[in-house]
């Protein structure tokens, strides 16, 4: 941290260290702790999931404030909706395809340092939220504690986004708009590999 | 950079392994943990401490007195007239109001004093009224206002380290990371919502 106060790059990567390099809390081995282990490893562990998440992270880094902030605000809400719609069984159609078509669309974005209005991104974000929530929602009646499980993973996205974004603060430097387009680049093709069944 | 440095060693520190699990545990320690581990109290107290961290001394403090008179008259409530009833529905307005808290954060606009304070009683009294340590028919009245007391410090705990965290991140010029926040607990409680309102969850949480 700096004597002003503001976020560094350099603060932002040694707290995401500090969260990636800590211990599991393992003071409960119950339903509850599996179910939020559960709900947290479920966006981590499905890489359309992941790469889409770390996207809107890395476009907010290039978009900077206030886009930085509010896709990972928004996304997280709208994603409750889509959420929704998956638990009261509301068909979605073609949801792996929008999944698959976030990480794609999302990833060029970022490779072309794409800026987009802040309602575009808003709306681009949001609708991609919807299939994301949707396909954890449908999975989410079926735990043993579906609050566990949904606090889960709310968080495990979130978290996912702040990597994003503190990996999009590299952006600010030189070299780091090459690496982070370069992330870009490579969640396009992730995406594209979902999206045309090679992955 | 040594905030940064402190919080990593923080976290990448040992598991204390001193106990293995909370052994016993009185009447107070029931009070007083039971908003730490009923999820939905933890999540809208977190939302309400939040909410009114940025506000000055003097309205955290009637908040606090509003959590403490809600809490009372819900305890009250339940061991008087509600106890034969379902806790599910006192959980299941518990969500709604961390929607309410979550929402508000998010929008980062100020409630109506009055309206905050008549949200924070209202939410101390289903905290009350859902603690069923409290409930049961045979149980000593020394055992419920230890209880109780238990329960009343836990919440005030909860709020007043939220509130204290939120005017924390404020003074460092990080007040969205309460929005952010705020969108999560938003999050969790339209999902929770859906689920029961469905019917494909339990109405009490296992």
């Amino acid at each position: 941290m700096t004597k002003t106060g503001k976020i560094t790059p350099l603060l932002i990567a040694a707290l995401t260290s500090a969260i990636l390099a800590a211990s599991p809390a393992a003071a409960h081995t119950g339903g509850d702790v599996g179910s939020w282990t559960a709900g947290f490893l479920h966006p981590i562990t499905g890489i359309d999931h992941v790469v889409a998440m770390v996207a809107v992270g890395l476009w907010g880094g290039i978009l900077r404030a206030p886009a930085l902030w509010i896709l990972p605000v928004v996304f997280p809400l709208v994603m409750a909706f889509g959420g929704a719609l998956g638990i009261a069984g509301v068909p979605l159609p073609g949801v792996e395809t929008g999944i698959a078509l976030s990480g794609v669309v999302l990833g060029l974005m970022v490779l072309f340092a794409v800026r987009a209005p802040l309602w575009a991104a808003g709306v681009m974000v949001a609708i991609f939220a919807v299939f994301h929530g949707h396909a954890h929602g449908a999975e989410l009646p079926a735990s043993a504690n579906p609050l566990a499980y949904a606090a889960g993973f709310v968080i495990a996205t979130g978290m996912l986004h702040l990597i994003g974004i503190a990996v999009g603060q590299l952006y600010t430097l030189r070299l780091g708009q090459y690496v982070v387009r370069a992330a870009g680049a490579a969640i396009a093709l992730v995406g594209a590999a979902f999206l045309t069944g090679f992955a | 950079m040594r905030l940064a440095l402190a919080l990593l060693l923080i976290c990448v520190a040992g598991q204390a392994a001193a106990h293995g699990t909370l052994a016993g545990g009185n009447s107070f320690y029931a009070g007083a943990a039971h908003p730490f581990v009923a999820f939905e109290h933890l999540l809208a107290l977190l939302a309400l401490g939040l909410l009114v961290g940025p506000l000055n001394e003097r309205q955290i403090g009637l908040a606090a007195l509003a959590l403490a008179v809600g809490v009372l008259a819900g305890v009250l409530a339940q061991t008087q007239i509600v106890a034969s009833f379902s806790t599910a529905i006192f959980s299941t307005a518990i969500f709604g109001i961390a929607l309410l808290f979550g929402a508000v954060l998010v929008l980062a606009r100020p409630m109506p004093a009055s309206g905050m304070i008549a949200a924070t009683c209202v939410l101390g009294g289903l905290v009350g009224a859902d603690t069923d340590v409290l409930g049961a028919a045979g149980i000593p009245l020394t055992t419920r206002v230890l209880a109780t007391l238990g329960l009343l410090i836990g919440a005030q705990v909860i709020v007043l380290n939220a509130a204290a965290v939120a005017r924390f991140v404020q003074s460092r010029g990080w007040g969205v990371a309460p929005r952010v926040a705020g969108s999560w607990i938003a999050a969790i409680a339209v999902l929770v919502l859906t689920l029961r309102l469905t019917g494909a969850a339990p109405a009490v949480l296992p």
